[in-house]
């Protein structure tokens, strides 16, 4: 048995997920290293780190490590011990989901926020090895989630009806606007070179999209996607969406028409 | 390590990203592991890594394309205002809250669940005495609820739950209840059967077949209990 109050066990329960290749799947050693530290602590002590909100801080207690104690005091039962750490937790999240949650009003925003934390909650309480992957790299595992339940709440707040052939014609051109916005697009460096008033504009067009509509808009200017192709095995918008190449087209017209803005001359 | 978006792009000489089926994918390709698996093969969503990824899942292929979707565009957007809250003590916001409910609904969900034990095969059992340094008859006591559960030390119990794969929670209410009739009690009693009554911990260890060495070790987890 293992099992023992934090001060008296260094020893850090493995994870158990398993890679493709039968391996156990495993922390990184650094993270491995910190928490082998923090569990020579008193529990006073862990507790004072845990509330460091300073990642630079010396006493900052890595992501990976709060849910390692999280998910060791869920094992144990220690209710006490669970409610001290979490809202801790969470509140980090919350904070970098206020600034990574985007494209939605104020209501979707709150809700797939909310949804996230909830999620996470619940992950963190369940015996099994879903949430082991945060214990690895809680970035990229919170990021996984947040993207997932983006999608999830635009999917239900998305409208509905996509009114086919409104503008129908074979005007393959595309919208100039968009192009000067998507092309070549670096998507780490765009969100810089967007001025709070494009950023506003194009936050609130996103929104008028039908899914349709933004599953081509983004899957052509963003992703790549061609919207159809003569090589085989190549995925095309024509094969994603299972319309016509021309309807493809018409959902791009009328995305890009949207998300361009008024013209000169209608401001 | 959570200081600092992925890293770790995998793109061959060619630009070619690679999806392996070894590095990166999990066992149990649960939509969530799938999804894991695409952050990790590159920094931002590009046609020919969900092409890739849609071929080695396209169980997953709505799934995948709606997922690109929603991350495309979300590295698109500029980021939210940063969130000003500078008090060392802030109560914690609505949202952590309803968050901390639902952790606590779920705990309470596991722990009403059904016995641990079952469909626990008698091999399993086994081999949860060996795993916990325990011996059969200890194991059948735990399952039947024939020990006191305030005497049974949390070291024990929060092992048990880790073998089991259920919250402690969930092995406490279980060793709670009522004791229960061991089976083939019915077929050797010669009137009515009835559930013996439970003994405490300490009596059930000095009655198990066990070195001394090894119930004194079971003796001592106690000591932790305070």
């Amino acid at each position: 048995m293992e099992l023992a109050p934090f001060s008296r066990r260094p020893d850090v329960a493995p994870l158990r997920k398993t890679t493709a290749d039968g391996q156990l799947l495993k922390r990184p050693a650094a993270v491995q290293r910190h928490i082998e530290q923090v569990l020579t602590l008193s529990e006073d002590e862990i507790l004072r780190r845990a509330r460091v909100r300073s990642n630079e801080d010396d006493d900052f207690l890595l992501s990976e490590c709060l849910v390692y104690l999280i998910r060791l005091s869920v094992r144990e039962g220690r209710r006490g011990r669970i409610d001290e750490l979490t809202p801790i937790l969470l509140t980090r999240c919350e904070r970098s989901l206020r600034r990574s949650v985007r494209g939605f009003d104020q209501v979707g925003e709150e809700e797939a926020r909310e949804e996230t934390l909830g999620r996470l909650a619940l992950m963190l309480v369940d015996p099994g090895n879903g949430a082991d992957f945060f214990e690895v790299r809680f970035d990229l595992a919170l990021k996984r989630l947040r993207i997932d339940v983006c999608r999830q709440v635009r999917r239900r707040r998305a409208p509905l009806v996509a009114i086919d052939g409104i503008g129908a014609g074979d005007d393959d051109s595309g919208a100039p606007g968009l192009d000067r916005l998507t092309d070549n697009i670096d998507p780490e460096a765009l969100p810089a070179s967007l001025d709070a008033e494009q950023a506003a504009f194009l936050k609130e067009a996103l929104q008028l999209l039908t899914e349709q509509e933004r599953k081509a808009l983004v899957l052509h200017h963003m992703v790549g996607v061609p919207i159809a192709s003569k090589k085989l095995g190549v995925r095309t918008l024509v094969d994603i969406l299972g319309v016509s190449e021309r309807t493809v087209r018409n959902f791009l017209r009328r995305a890009e028409r949207k998300i361009s803005g008024p013209t000169e001359d209608e401001r | 390590m959570n200081n600092g978006e992925p890293t770790s792009n995998k793109h061959s000489q060619s630009g070619t990203p690679e999806i392996s089926s070894e590095d990166t994918s999990l066992e149990d390709t649960s939509l969530d592991d799938v999804f894991q698996e695409f952050l990790l093969a590159v920094d931002t969503p590009d046609a020919s890594t969900l092409e890739a990824m849609v071929a080695k899942y396209p169980e997953h292929a709505a799934d995948l394309t709606e997922f690109a979707v929603e991350w495309a565009m979300q590295d698109m957007l500029p980021p939210g205002e940063d969130f000003v809250d500078d008090a060392a003590e802030a109560p914690v916001s609505s949202a952590v809250a309803k968050a901390m409910d639902r952790l606590h609904e779920g705990l309470d969900a596991q722990a009403e669940q059904a016995d641990p034990f079952r469909k626990r095969s008698a091999a399993d059992l086994k081999n949860l005495a060996a795993a916990l340094g325990l011996d059969k008859t200890l194991v059948a006591k735990l399952r039947d609820r024939r020990i006191e559960a305030s005497s049974i030390p949390r070291r024990l119990t929060a092992a048990l739950a880790e073998q089991l794969e259920v919250t402690f929670d969930a092995v406490r209410r279980h060793l709670e209840g009522p004791p229960v009739l061991s089976v083939g009690a019915s077929f050797k009693a010669k009137g009515k059967p009835e559930a013996a009554g439970k003994e405490s911990f300490a009596q059930a260890v000095e009655r198990a077949q066990l070195t001394d060495d090894d119930k004194q070790r079971l003796l001592d987890l106690s000591s932790d209990d305070g």
